[in-house]
């Protein structure tokens, strides 16, 4: 998943080093307050360890080998923070020294390898965790944690691929950097990671976890949950960037209109119709028809719709939780 | 006399049933060449020039040849990078060639459906660029010794704990690395016949070397404070001496770059 220069065009590469900035900022004030100066040299050695147990090849079923990146077990192990600086220190070195991943693509590589996959998986853990309380629900939520972690950070890595086609290209249309759009790069990167990348993480973080949780458990960093405040700051990043959407030319596979679905063509043949149920079936009329509002420009207009959304699922999930705690007081008083 | 009971003049014929262990063997060599090129990078003679010329030459390439659409511009570039790689050692021109052009057929591969397909086949210079970057990543390195590296980063003025925790990384790679490969040494030796349990194995040598990794950190605490470090870390920067020869020269082609980058564009 080590993506080398020139895979992606400069503007993302920057794009995502600026998005790594404030991560990596409030990922030393943290560790500054969770790691004590007494173990100031764990990062450095925490570092070692990440670039280390990239280097160890897993046996899978069949006898094939892979090897896995380890966030979700620095995350569980050392906390997230110090997990996202110790796989930057390791990109770093891979990308200095040994030229695995590139310079200018190093905020990509920390964005999908050092924050998603730790931060995700850790999430998941300790959710799991919490709700299970047995060894083997901390292991499962490990388990999948290390799985779903590594395949969001596959999932990002190909959008970022994918986009370039959209973002970069001549005047001819012809891409400068990555050439495949999201329908080829988004199965090409996620199914080897479905089927074999994201087993070979699971196995490897379970394996390890277990094998330290039994010989020597004090060593596991006493987990305070962090804040959710990256995740909203990851959030708002994405509405920003959501105006992209703009530049690629027509409508979302299964999203037409009724003004479109006529000249949908399946086969190199025009549909050439509107099926009758589209015609007469409800017509909803939205506040904010095709996320523009007249007199702003298109682009403000996806920024509002996308803080819209994002604030009504906020109040939902939010109101919904409420509502199950409600529940669930009532059922233990019962 | 006595003589041998006939059970014990007979060969024994335990034979263990075969299993494929090339998880260790990949991981044995994986951390091997990782300790090899860190050996080998302490052994790269210092070089004359400065290490922080030569990571602004580093830099200033890759950006370039990443933004420039210019076919010309990138020839120009390349032929830049390949000027200065000739002037390397042997073993360290092969270091760095042998990367770049293996990094070069990865992408090659993957963008032949493009290039194929495309007319003109624009995609060619999607490998080329690749190419490129990947060269000038590891001329750099495998010209750099890793002590160097953070002196230039320090010049920099980055951060203190940001050096301080490069620096420890990079040496314990190699401490930790050496107890990795003792670990699989011994993982090997004793797997005898068929493992069925291998990934609780590779657990149990992956964990070990995390229990001693904190180890390490408790102990070189120590060793810091009894040195008297009280959390603040000055790194050495490099000396200002007489530029070398060699720093002119990147300077003129790092200036040479630019102006033709300013005047044949980004264009094609």
């Amino acid at each position: 998943m080590h993506i080398p220069d020139n895979y992606l065009s400069p503007v993302t590469c920057a794009v995502l080093g600026a998005a790594m900035l404030p991560v990596w900022a409030l990922a030393v004030k943290n560790v500054k307050k969770e790691i004590t100066r007494e173990r100031l040299p764990l990062l450095g050695i925490g570092a070692a360890f990440s670039f280390l147990i990239m280097m160890f090849n897993v046996p899978l079923p069949g006898g094939t080998t892979g090897h896995a990146v380890g966030g979700t077990l620095l995350a569980a192990l050392l906390g997230p923070w110090a997990a996202t600086i110790a796989i930057s220190i390791a990109l770093l070195l891979q990308a200095l020294l040994f030229g695995d991943g590139g310079i200018l693509s190093f905020g990509a590589n920390c964005f999908n390898m050092a924050f998603v996959i730790p931060f995700a998986g850790y999430f998941i853990y300790k959710a799991v965790k919490d709700r299970v309380k047995s060894q083997t629900g901390e292991l499962i939520g490990l388990g999948v944690g290390s799985y779903v972690g590594i395949n969001l950070a596959a999932l990002c890595a190909a959008i970022e691929f994918g986009l370039q086609p959209l973002l970069a290209h001549d005047a001819q249309g012809l891409p400068l950097y990555c050439p495949y759009p999201l329908s080829v790069s988004v199965p090409a990167m996620l199914i080897p990671h479905l089927a074999v990348a994201g087993v070979v993480e699971l196995l490897f973080t379970v394996a390890i976890f277990a094998f330290v949780k039994k010989t020597a458990p004090e060593t596991i960093r006493v987990a305070a949950s962090p804040k959710t405040k990256p995740l909203f700051i990851l959030l708002f990043a994405l509405i920003c960037l959501s105006p992209i959407g703009l530049l690629a030319s027509g409508t979302a596979w299964g999203e037409w209109g009724q003004d479109e679905i006529a000249s949908v063509s399946s086969n190199g043949n025009a549909l050439g119709f509107v099926p009758a149920g589209m015609k007469t079936g409800i017509n909803l009329q939205t506040l904010m028809p095709d996320y523009s509002l007249s007199g702003l420009p298109e682009a403000v207009g996806y920024i509002l719709a996308a803080f819209a959304g994002a604030a009504i699922l906020v109040i939902a999930f939010k109101l919904m939780s409420m509502l199950l705690s409600r529940n669930g007081v009532k059922k233990t008083e019962s | 006399l006595t003589t041998l009971p006939s059970w014990l003049a007979q060969t024994d014929p335990y034979r263990p049933p075969e299993d494929r262990d090339r998880f260790i063997d990949k991981s044995l060599r994986g951390i091997s060449s990782v300790l090899g090129k860190i050996k080998e990078s302490a052994a790269t003679p210092r070089p004359r020039g400065s290490a922080l010329v030569r990571l602004l030459f580093t830099l200033e390439v890759i950006v370039l040849i990443s933004v420039s659409r210019n076919v010309s511009f990138i020839a120009l570039g390349l032929t830049a990078q390949l000027i200065v790689l000739s002037l390397l050692p042997a073993r360290a021109l092969w270091r760095a060639l042998s990367r770049g052009l293996a990094v070069g057929a990865f992408a090659l591969v993957i963008g032949l459906p493009a290039i194929l397909f495309s007319t003109p086949p624009r995609a060619i210079l999607f490998t080329v660029k690749i190419f490129s970057a990947a060269l000038a990543a590891m001329t750099f390195s495998a010209s750099t010794p890793w002590a160097e590296l953070t002196r230039a980063l320090a010049t920099l003025r980055l951060p203190g704990i940001f050096i301080l925790t490069l620096d420890m990384a990079i040496r314990y790679l190699s401490l930790l690395g050496d107890l990795g490969l003792g670990l699989l040494t011994s993982l090997r030796l004793r797997s005898v016949g068929k493992n069925p349990d291998k990934t609780k194995a590779l657990g149990g040598v992956a964990g070990t070397l995390f229990v001693r990794s904190r180890e390490c950190a408790e102990e070189s605490l120590q060793a810091m404070e009894c040195r008297g470090f009280c959390g603040d870390y000055r790194p050495p920067r490099e000396k200002r001496t007489k530029p070398a020869v060699s720093d002119i020269g990147l300077l003129l082609t790092c200036a040479f770059l630019a102006a033709a980058f300013f005047f044949l564009g980004k264009a094609s």
